[in-house]
């Protein structure tokens, strides 16, 4: 028989880490480590490359000066984290507004080198085009639901809790998104 | 048509982050948490200093003699009534829970980094060590074995005795809040009152003399000071449930 198992008292929690970093800060890093990389890719298929760097940054910050806020009932820190991210994407419509114009343009302008490479990169998509020119007729409330579902890839509960909207109201302004979107897309196509 | 939710999904799959961004990120919140950590530190010190022992002493020893001179009272007065009221009443927090949470505020600092690695006998021994060294209100006891047994690593992976006992202080004071707003609620003022001075006495714990938690605990005896129930009953919902 082998030696006896060790136990495990590591954070298993987004609300673990949250809490044990209210006395000892340092832990929030752990926090960073699980999710930088999926609320930088949220900012940066939205915002420009240089503007977006500061914001995923900018989130971390927040949320570490803000954590004492944190509802440890949470066990997940994803609906918070990109709560901060929208709140400081927000604030910078106008770079939103550029980095969706400069998809909207490749089709019609190519401009290799000039924009960024995920532009680029997505751009290389016949369709990017097209759905970035949808994108931008949407309203901003409902490009920030768009984006927290097809983007952040957050379920239905989390995009509610971010919005701060029941479920439903996800669910309903989804789905008009969805129609508005279709609608604004076959219009590019006649 | 496609969907075009799931279309844009597939459109953005490919952006990555680059590393140079990640580490920029990474060691702009770095500076940001060892400064608060370092900050947390000082404060620390000085927080034990300003409350040495004596006071605490003193002003627990001062609330010890009036409710020890009170339950004697109250016990004459029961002889003298031939026990006659047998109302159930609530069990009173014992003066070693209170000596407890004084002792406690001169435990030293939990150590920043996890420590104390230790297999599952000795961290057993570590949790019964820790359930018998913390103060509790009368009729709860945490069971902290719990706790490690939902940790239990599939592999041979590490439990950090330092988180234990930062887990453990943490529980117990979240105890004693929800004891303060049950005895408020029962009309049960010395018992409140009692909870009242572990809870001012807690500020001084090492797992809650520092860093935001330190805020939150000071902000808490403030509150049972003070009497402002719902805060108090808010931070046992929102923030205590959940360590349970």
């Amino acid at each position: 028989m082998g030696p006896a198992p060790l136990i495990v008292l590591e954070p298993h929690t987004d609300a673990d880490i949250v809490r044990r970093s209210l006395t000892d800060p340092e832990r929030f890093a752990d926090l960073f480590a699980r999710h930088y990389r999926a609320v930088h890719r949220y900012c940066a298929r939205r915002l420009e490359a240089s503007v977006a760097d500061e914001v995923a940054a900018e989130v971390f910050l927040r949320a570490f000066a803000r954590r004492d806020e944190y509802d440890l009932g949470y066990a997940s820190a994803r609906p918070w984290l990109f709560a901060i991210s929208l709140d400081l994407i927000s604030r910078h419509r106008r770079s939103e507004r550029r980095r969706l114009a400069a998809y909207a343009r490749l089709d019609r302008h190519p401009q290799p080198g000039v924009d960024e490479e995920a532009v680029a990169r997505a751009g290389a998509s016949a369709d990017m085009p097209a759905y970035a020119r949808a994108l931008a007729k949407l309203r901003p409330a409902d490009r920030d639901l768009v984006g927290l579902i097809a983007l952040a890839e957050l379920s239905y509960e989390e995009a509610a809790e971010v919005l701060g909207v029941p479920v439903g109201t996800v669910r309903s302004r989804l789905s008009r998104a969805r129609q508005q979107l279709r609608h604004h897309l076959e219009q590019e196509r006649r | 048509m496609t969907d075009p939710i799931e279309r844009l999904r597939e459109l953005g799959a490919d952006v990555t982050t680059p590393p140079e961004t990640y580490r920029a990120a990474h060691e702009r919140l770095l500076q940001a948490t060892s400064e608060e950590a370092a900050r947390a530190q000082g404060i620390g010190r000085r927080r034990r200093a300003a409350r040495r022992p004596r006071r605490r002493s003193s002003r627990l020893l001062g609330a010890l003699v009036p409710a020890a001179a009170v339950a004697i009272a109250a016990a004459f007065i029961v002889l003298l009534a031939g026990g006659g009221d047998r109302r159930p009443t609530a069990e009173p927090v014992p003066a070693a829970a209170l000596r407890m949470a004084d002792k406690l505020t001169r435990a030293p600092d939990l150590p920043r980094r996890p420590t104390g690695r230790l297999d599952q006998d000795s961290a057993q021994a570590l949790v019964r060590r820790l359930e018998a060294s913390l103060p509790y209100p009368p009729g709860r006891r945490d069971d902290l074995s719990s706790v490690l047994d939902q940790r239990r690593a599939p592999q041979s992976r590490t439990f950090y005795a330092s988180e234990a006992e930062s887990t453990a202080q943490y529980r117990a004071w979240c105890s004693w809040l929800s004891y303060w707003s049950d005895r408020r609620a029962a009309s049960d003022p010395d018992n409140a009152q009692r909870a009242e001075q572990v809870i001012a006495a807690a500020t001084g714990w090492p797992a809650l003399r520092t860093g935001s938690l330190a805020r939150t605990s000071e902000r808490m005896a403030h509150a049972t000071a003070t009497g402002q129930a719902a805060e108090v009953r808010q931070q046992v919902q929102t923030n205590c449930l959940s360590a349970f």
